[in-house]
Formats: C-alpha cells, sequence, structure tokens
C-alpha cells in the first residue's frame, strides 16, 4: 500500500513539475533546445566519444532535441530529475534510516530542480548523475572454484567516468558511503574499505591519465561535462527569453504583449518591442509609448557578448537587411554554442545565405538541419526547388531591402549600415525608422532633419509619422523657419494645435508620450 | 620521435573504434548483393568527391567516395589495379578497407586503379557506368599527415578554435592544441620547419598571449612584442638549418564586405620582417624591413641564403582597400652574422601587373615558387578571386596553376619536404568553407588534378563541417605537443622576453 502511495506521491510531483516548466519555463527550455544541434548520424554520434561521459552527453543531447515540443520537453526534464531523486533515494534508504532517508531525498530533489533552473543546465547533467549513482550501486564481483570471489567493482568507476563523467565521482561516492556503513556495522570491513580505496583512486587517477587525450584541462576533465549551480527560477530572464521567442515565431503582437506593463523593463525586452514594432511598421508609433531604452543600434558584439545581444544582434541585422553582419553575428553565435553550433543560427545561416541567393552555401547548412529530428521538414520547404511560396516571397522580399553595394565597410556602426541599406533601397522602411529614431533618441536634431530630408523629402516620400512631425516642429522652431518650411514639413492640424499648447506647458506630463516631453526631459 | 607509450595512447583510438562500429552497423544495414552482369554505359559515374582522372600518392588513405544520385540504394564499387591487384567496396557509399587499400596502391605504384561503380537504384534495378581512373604517382608522400586550424570562416571568431594534425594514410584526426586546452585564447597557425614535429612555432593570441616555441626537447614560450618591433610574431617561416625563424610583425584589422561574395578584409595598420635567432633568443631587425611601407608573409629559400616575401606601398586604409597590392620581393640572409642583405629585389611587380602577391613558398628543392594572385589585399582565402601561381626559379617564368585552380579562393598553399606533392585550402565546394586539396608537380611541370583530402564518409563529413582547414601543413612526423604545459606557461604568463639586435 505504501509503494502506491509514494508511486502516487512522485507521479503527481512529477506532473506539476511537468505542467510547470511546460508553462512558466518554457523559454528556457527552448533556449536549450535551440542551443544546441542534434544530428542523427553515425559520423555526429561517433564525435561524443571525443570527451568522457559519452552516454551522457548523447542521451542528453539526443532527449534536448525533442524539447522543440514544449510538453514533451517537460515531460523529458521531470524524469530526468525523477531518475536522479529515485537513484537518491535508493542509495539514501540503503544506507539511513528511512525518515531520514526521504527528508534527504526531498531536500536532493529540490536541489536537483534548482540546478534545472540556469538556462545554461544541460539535461546531461542529470543523466551523469542518475548513471553515476546507477552504476555506484551496481555490483561486479568475479567468483572462481564456487567460492572465493574478488570484488571488481571499482572497475565500474571507469567505466562510470567513460560514460557519465563527474558521474563517476558519485560512483565513487556511493561506494565509500557503503564502506563506512559497512563499518559501522563491522561487516567484512576489509573488503569494502579497499573496494572503496580502489574506486576512489581510479575515480581521480582515470581524469589524471586521459585528461591530456582528451584535450582538457584535469579539472575540467574530472568534472565532465560540467556542474550546474542550483539557482532559484529565473523569472526576469524567462520572460526575455519567452519574448525572443516570439520574436523568433514572428508574432510580434505576443512580444508587444509580453514587453507591457513593465516600468523599467531591460534592454532585451525593449530591443524586442521596438523591433516588433517597426517590423509591423510602427516604430516611430510605439518608441515613446515605452521606457526608452536603447534600440540596439548603438550595440556592437565581441568575445564577451552574452549569447542573448549576440542573437538580438542577429536578428537586428537580418531584419534591417544587413546579411554580411547577420552572418556574422550568427557564426559568432555557432561558435560560442555547445559544439560550436546550435540549430537556431544554423536555420539563420541558411535563411542569409537564401537571400544573398548563395545557393551552395545555404544547401550546407540546410543539408546539416535535413539531418535533424525537428527541423527537416524546415529544411525542405526551404530548399531550393522545392522551397514553400510563402518562404519565396520571404526570401525575395529581403533580397530586395538588402544591401546591393560592393564596397567595403569603414567599421561596425549601425548608422553607417543603415545607410548602405537605404542608399540601396530608399523603401527600407525597418532601417529608416531606425535611422531616424536613433537620432531621436540621441536628441541630434540636426543630423535627424538631414536623414529625413535626405531619405524621405528628396526623394518625395515624406513619412507622415506623429513623432517624426513632433521633432520636425521642434527643428523648425529652433531654426525659426519660415512658414512656407512649416507647411511644407507638417502636415498634422492636430499636431501643430499640441505643440502650440505643449510651449505653454512645458515639461506637463499630459505630453509624456510626446518627442517634445522627451526632449526636454529625459 | 621516441615517446612511451601512456595509457591515454591506449583510450584515444576510442574516436576511431566508435566511427568503425557505428559505420559497420551502417554498412551491415546496407550491404546487398552484387550487380548481375551487364556492360557499362558510356556514362562516368556522378562521385562525391570528384576522383575521377586524380593522381594520388600511394600512401593516402583510401579514396571514398558517394555516388550523386538521390535514388541510390546501393554502390558497388570493383577497383582493379593496373599491374595487380583488385578490391571491391558494396555498401550504401563506397568505403574501401583501409589494409587492402595500401596493400593495391601499393603494388600499382606509377600505374592506374580502375574503378568500376555500379549503381542499384530504390526499386532494385542496377545500373553500370564507365570505369574511371585514378593514378597512383611514383612520387611518395612520405609524411605523416597534415596538420590544420579548424576556424569558422571568413569572420572574427576570437576562440573555439584548434590546430590538429591529420594522418594522411588513414583517417586519424588528433588534436596538437584545443582552445579547451588552453580556454579562451586565440591560437595563430602552426609553422613548423619543412614538417619537423620537433621544430615549431604557434603563436598564442590575447591576454598573456606569446610565441609558443619547440625546438627539440625544448618548449619555450616567447613574448616577441618588443618596443622596437610594436608587435608580436605573427606569420613565420623556419631557416632550413633550424637555427632561424623569419617572421612578419602584423597589426591586423578586419572590415567587413557588403557584398555576398566576398565577406571579410583583413589587412595591416603596420607589418614588418624579424628574424628570431632560437639559440640566443634575439630578435633581428633591420631598418630596411622595418618601413612605413607593409613587408609580410616571409618564407627562406631552400639554401636559407633568402627570405621571400610580399611588399605593398601604405595606402590610406581602409578607404583605399582595393589599392593595397603587394609585390613579390627578396633579400639576402646572412646566416653567419645573422643579419639581413642591404637590398630588397623585386621579382614581381604588383604596378607591373597590377595585382596583389600574397604566402610566397618555395618548394623545397628550389625547383619552384608557389604564391597567390588576388586583385588586392594580402588575405587571399577572403577573395573568390585568389588563384594560385607558380613561379620556376631557375628561368623565372612564372604562370597561372589553370589545373588547380577555380572559380573560388585557392590559397594556403605549402610543399611536401619530400618534393612534388602539395596542398592547398579551397572554397570550390560552397564559396564559405575552405577544404583540403592536394595536388603533385609532374615531370612536365604541370599539377595534377586536385584531390579532397580523403574521409572515411566524405559527404557526411563535409556537409557536417562548420569549419575551414585553416593554414594547413604538412607534418613529417606526429606532433605530441604537451597540452597541458603549454596551458601552464600560458595560464602563468610564464613569458621569457626576447632582445633585439638591429
Amino acid at each position: 500500500m505504501k509503494k502506491y502511495i509514494l508511486i502516487s506521491i512522485a507521479l503527481v510531483c512529477c506532473i506539476t513539475l511537468s505542467v510547470w516548466y511546460a508553462l512558466c519555463y518554457s523559454g528556457h527550455l527552448l533556449w536549450q533546445e535551440q542551443n544546441q544541434i542534434f544530428l542523427n548520424t553515425p559520423d555526429w554520434i561517433s564525435t561524443y566519444f571525443d570527451k568522457p561521459a559519452w552516454l551522457g552527453c548523447l542521451t542528453g543531447d539526443w532527449l534536448t532535441q525533442f524539447y522543440h515540443n514544449i510538453w514533451i520537453g517537460a515531460v523529458i526534464l521531470s524524469l530526468a530529475i525523477a531518475l536522479c531523486v529515485a537513484c537518491m533515494a535508493v542509495v539514501l534508504l540503503r544506507l539511513l534510516p528511512k525518515v531520514d532517508a526521504w527528508i534527504l531525498t526531498g531536500l536532493s530533489a529540490v536541489l536537483l530542480i534548482g540546478c534545472s533552473m540556469p538556462a545554461a543546465t544541460q539535461l546531461s547533467f542529470f543523466v551523469c548523475i542518475a548513471g553515476g549513482i546507477i552504476l555506484g550501486l551496481a555490483k561486479f564481483k568475479l567468483y572462481w572454484k564456487d567460492s572465493v570471489g574478488i570484488d571488481l567493482s571499482p572497475l565500474l568507476v571507469a567505466v562510470a567516468y567513460w560514460m557519465f563523467g563527474f558521474g563517476a565521482l558519485l560512483t565513487v561516492l556511493v561506494k565509500i558511503l557503503f564502506a563506512i556503513k559497512r563499518c559501522l556495522s563491522k561487516q567484512d570491513m576489509r573488503t569494502w574499505w579497499i573496494t572503496a580505496a580502489c574506486a576512489v583512486a581510479i575515480g581521480i587517477g582515470l581524469p589524471a591519465i586521459l585528461y591530456k587525450s582528451y584535450a582538457l584541462p584535469y579539472a575540467k576533465a574530472l568534472l565532465y561535462p560540467g556542474l550546474a549551480k542550483p539557482e532559484l527560477p529565473q523569472m526576469k530572464y524567462e520572460r526575455r527569453l519567452a519574448i525572443a521567442d516570439a520574436f523568433y515565431n514572428r508574432d510580434y503582437d505576443h512580444v508587444r504583449h509580453l514587453s507591457k506593463g513593465d516600468d523599467a523593463p531591460d534592454d532585451v525586452t525593449a530591443f524586442y518591442y521596438y523591433l516588433s514594432s517597426a517590423m509591423q511598421d510602427s516604430l516611430p508609433d510605439y518608441l515613446l509609448r515605452y521606457p526608452v531604452k536603447s534600440l540596439g543600434t548603438l550595440t556592437t558584439i565581441g568575445e564577451k557578448s552574452h549569447p542573448m545581444i549576440i542573437n538580438m544582434m542577429n536578428d537586428l541585422y537580418y531584419e534591417l537587411g544587413d546579411m554580411t553582419y547577420a552572418e556574422r553575428a550568427a557564426m559568432m553565435r555557432n561558435v560560442f554554442s555547445p559544439r560550436n553550433r546550435n540549430v537556431r543560427m544554423m536555420q539563420r545561416l541558411a535563411e542569409i545565405n537564401l537571400v544573398s541567393g548563395d545557393t551552395a552555401a545555404a544547401l550546407k547548412y540546410l543539408r546539416i538541419l535535413d539531418k535533424t529530428f525537428a527541423y527537416a521538414d524546415w529544411s525542405n520547404c526551404h530548399t531550393p526547388g522545392s522551397i514553400a511560396p510563402d518562404v519565396e516571397a520571404d526570401i525575395m522580399r529581403r533580397r530586395a531591402l538588402s544591401n546591393d553595394k560592393d564596397n567595403i565597410r569603414l567599421g561596425d556602426n549601425c548608422r553607417n549600415i543603415i545607410l548602405e541599406l537605404l542608399e540601396s533601397n530608399p523603401r527600407n522602411t525597418v532601417a529608416l525608422d531606425y535611422l531616424l529614431c536613433t537620432d531621436l533618441l540621441l536628441k541630434d536634431m540636426d543630423t535627424f532633419k538631414m536623414d529625413y530630408d535626405t531619405y524621405c523629402m528628396d526623394r518625395g516620400a515624406p513619412r507622415y509619422k506623429d513623432l517624426y512631425q513632433q521633432a520636425l516642429m521642434i527643428y523648425l522652431a529652433g531654426t525659426d523657419a519660415p512658414q512656407e518650411e512649416w507647411e511644407r514639413y507638417i502636415v498634422s492640424g492636430p499636431q501643430v494645435q499640441a505643440f502650440h499648447a505643449y510651449s505653454t506647458r512645458r515639461g506637463d506630463p499630459a505630453f509624456k508620450d510626446t518627442y517634445w516631453y522627451y526632449f526636454d526631459k529625459n | 620521435m621516441n615517446r612511451s607509450i601512456s595509457l591515454s595512447d591506449i583510450f584515444a583510438p576510442l574516436h576511431e573504434i566508435s566511427i568503425c562500429i557505428c559505420s559497420c552497423v551502417m554498412l551491415a544495414a546496407c550491404s546487398g548483393g552484387r550487380p548481375p552482369e551487364m556492360s557499362p554505359s558510356a556514362i562516368l559515374p556522378d562521385i562525391f568527391p570528384d576522383y575521377t582522372d586524380v593522381t594520388i600518392p600511394a600512401q593516402i588513405a583510401p579514396m571514398n567516395f558517394d555516388v550523386n544520385y538521390p535514388d541510390a540504394e546501393q554502390v558497388y564499387v570493383k577497383v582493379t589495379g593496373s599491374k595487380e591487384g583488385d578490391m571491391e567496396a558494396n555498401g550504401k557509399t563506397a568505403q574501401f578497407d583501409e589494409k587492402k587499400w595500401h596493400e593495391l596502391t601499393a603494388k600499382n605504384v606509377g600505374g592506374n586503379l580502375t574503378f568500376d561503380v555500379s549503381v542499384k537504384d530504390k526499386q532494385g534495378k542496377w545500373r553500370r557506368y564507365a570505369p574511371f581512373v585514378m593514378h597512383v604517382s611514383d612520387v611518395p608522400l612520405d609524411d605523416y599527415g597534415v596538420v590544420y586550424r579548424k576556424i569558422a570562416p571568413g569572420y572574427q571568431t576570437f576562440s573555439k578554435i584548434g590546430i590538429y594534425q591529420r594522418e594522411l594514410s588513414s583517417f586519424e584526426e588528433t588534436p596538437v592544441l584545443e582552445e579547451t586546452a588552453v580556454e579562451g585564447k586565440c591560437m595563430n597557425c602552426h609553422y613548423a620547419n619543412r614538417g619537423r614535429a620537433d621544430q615549431f612555432s604557434i603563436h598564442i593570441r590575447g591576454k598573456n598571449g606569446g610565441t609558443l616555441l619547440k625546438k627539440g626537447d625544448t618548449t619555450e614560450y616567447l613574448n616577441t612584442k618588443a618596443p622596437e618591433t610594436a608587435g608580436n610574431a605573427t606569420y613565420g617561416y623556419w631557416h632550413p638549418d633550424g637555427r632561424y625563424v623569419a617572421y612578419s610583425v602584423n597589426k591586423i584589422v578586419q572590415n567587413f564586405y557588403l557584398d555576398k561574395d566576398h565577406n571579410i578584409e583583413p589587412w595591416d595598420v603596420f607589418s614588418d620582417l624579424i628574424v628570431l635567432d632560437t639559440e640566443t633568443d634575439q630578435l633581428i631587425t633591420s631598418p630596411i624591413v622595418a618601413t612605413p611601407r607593409c613587408e609580410t608573409t616571409p618564407a627562406f629559400s631552400p639554401d636559407g641564403k633568402k627570405i621571400y616575401f610580399c611588399l605593398a606601398d601604405s595606402v590610406t586604409m581602409p578607404a583605399g582597400y582595393d589599392r593595397l597590392k603587394y609585390s613579390l620581393c627578396s633579400i639576402d640572409f646572412d646566416t653567419k652574422e645573422g643579419r639581413f642583405g642591404s637590398k630588397i629585389d623585386t621579382l614581381l611587380s604588383a604596378d607591373a601587373i597590377g595585382k596583389s602577391v600574397s604566402l610566397p613558398r618555395p618548394s623545397y628543392d628550389g625547383c619552384y615558387l608557389m604564391y597567390n594572385l588576388t586583385d588586392h589585399g594580402t588575405s587571399p582565402i577572403h577573395h573568390p578571386d585568389a588563384d594560385l601561381w607558380i613561379m620556376d626559379l631557375a628561368t623565372g617564368e612564372t604562370r597561372q596553376m589553370d589545373e588547380v585552380n577555380s572559380e573560388w579562393s585557392d590559397a594556403y598553399h605549402n610543399w611536401s619536404p619530400g618534393g612534388g606533392w602539395f596542398l592547398f585550402n579551397s572554397k570550390r565546394r560552397d564559396g564559405m568553407y575552405g577544404n583540403l586539396y592536394f595536388s603533385c608537380i609532374g615531370q612536365d611541370g604541370k599539377a595534377t588534378k586536385p584531390f579532397l583530402m580523403p574521409q572515411r564518409n566524405p559527404r557526411k563529413y563535409y556537409d557536417e563541417a562548420l569549419h575551414s582547414f585553416n593554414a594547413p601543413d604538412f607534418i613529417a612526423e606526429k606532433i605530441n605537443l604537451d597540452m597541458p604545459r603549454v596551458r601552464k606557461m600560458v595560464k602563468s604568463a610564464d613569458l621569457k622576453n626576447v632582445t633585439v639586435t638591429k
């Protein structure tokens, strides 16, 4: 009966955890799935033998690809944690009184769940823990003449290291704990201590022998594939990841919905809010309806950039139409992923090369994606020859907006990049809005006026947005422009009246959504 | 090189074993019967890599290939030597048994191998193609293998790279130095003295960066940056007697192109030549090769009396990027005195040819000098127009190597110490990733059709690889670098300062 109660409690906990992961922590799970790639080919699988913990890493990475479906991912992660907890429970129940064992099991469950909270924690961490403990529990004795036997279970530590990396340390720990237990109960102490000592020697010694072959520093070889630190749920980061995922899925309304209600949004949230607005041709409309942050146009990426910042720059340049810098960011992001590649950037590199018309390079990435479980269909509908009509239309649209100049870039100044894009195609409104809005956030009115003239007025395509009208009024008023200038630039009567009203009440919060207020107050 | 066998040597082949297991599983799943007797068609099989009519050294690993037919279910290949022997491969792809392959090539040195390919489609119907031939060269390639840096192509990647060595007679690839061993550090190319495993240098960039110099049993970590040289040693080339290493000191920056065929243009803010005396750890400089002009990529002549290098007039960069053109020059070097000569000879003038020369590499027998020509600049791997050229050093005649060049970048060439064979990096497959190709200069001075470095499963390998084979070179023996020691040296910034003599 008690057994059924225990199973029921475990089941309920597992289901609860799965539901929580799926509903509240999906951004983290998707990040893990998108931050790696798993190819279903023998060559790829064989590369797992290059480092220790091949079984832990292989199982972990193979299962992580199924995180693509968030519910399956949540169940997999919960079951992996449950397996670790079950293994720990078995060990503790053999060592301690039941109550103590269950209390410690509960604590270890909490710790393990805490370890799953950081986005960097990989599933292989849990597989290695479970594998290490299971091998610690296993016995391996060689008998002869029906009586004498040699305990070869320390050799399992070597197997544990080969298969589960740092999990071997848990194998050793289990052996030591059982030795202590035997010692305390005075049962065959000598044999157990010899076993434990051999296990320790192998557990510490084997990485010392092999770390050169694995091309790892000793400490890294000992703890491969890496430990995780328990943390509280990172809900702020989860929100950022969810926003980035909504953008990835081109659900711009959802991005804006998720970004709302934050008085002090972080850079990532604001970045995607603005970029989603730009994608809906409404960046000037929403720029000041949100706490003003950087548009991302002044951000540069490098060796020490956070992976999410590189992702953001990749998204920005891709949407602006600059395939050179989008490709650079994608390459860089790949390099700083586990095993130097990830599935999202593989998709992006394929898209970039399709837009650039570089079919041979695009096919390379598509062929790789074709070997994945979750992206084979995506690869198929992006492959030249079987390309889906909506994909084709999107590629052609982006190609029309991308840079067609054959020149060298003098730096990674985003302003120059946008100017080049506008020279190629003045109708690139995403680039145009980013240019003008960056000028306005910097309150550089002379540059704004110059850019507005160059890319709107001189080309006979004035962009009548309230934000630009308000900014132009500031410029015109500040330069004592004649009436005909006002009539040339300003078409909105209500905006003129509002400007006059604001002039008598400068700094009035009633005008906080206007550029005049921003110009005066921020 | 003598070294004791450790347990790590025993465990290291696990990767190979695992590949064998995975491949055997696949082969077992795919192997089927043989094709029925039928006449071959007149059409050559469409295979990847294109190994038709290539010339191979007898020592090369099995030249496995795939067929480019989407409906191919099974491939049967019968290989017959023109002198003696035959073998076959039967499976999803053409994969040859290593031992039998080497026996067959050894028996047919100077002869041909004829490949009779039959393909079974998904309906179970066999097609037999016209046989193609590989020529087994009588020029030996006795080197252990090749060394290269694996790096994401064309972009600043900072770290996560490694230097690897690959045995030419097998598919074994082992790391020489990986980023995991010196975390966060970027490694420059590996420069060996005629492929020697005990004489080479590697520059490590970033914090605590320096030049790792291996000479015999000694490994030193040198700070080659001195006030007089303004920068670290970058591109290197060993003197044949092993005492000196010529380097260029380069301050490199990168700019990005806008068009799709180019991505990046590295260029030098400044670059000068220096020579490191490895016996005294002194840098030899001279005002004649440390000018406001750009001197770069030095290479000693095989007799060690001369240094070939590239020289460009400085232009305003990056705006004048398309006017930056390098000439091929040489300067004498007095090995006894350890001194540069007093006169620079121009072998190819950039003004005269309207192109830019890079990476001069004399063959070790002193017969040829191979170099790159591009429209401009100093980094041919980033230029699709980069082609290999060869100069006959006896006559001074120079020609474009049309027989090996492609429409994409062909660069980073190096000669085999044994002579005849050379390798180079080409982006001909997709325009993005540089792969390794091998060719041999024949009696007529022409190069043979280049072949892509064989892999156990070439299509899978090259499709899945996301790296270029950067700065490849031959190595005579397997390199055994003590990575933990290097890590310790780098981590502790255990740098030995060099002194400068003028």
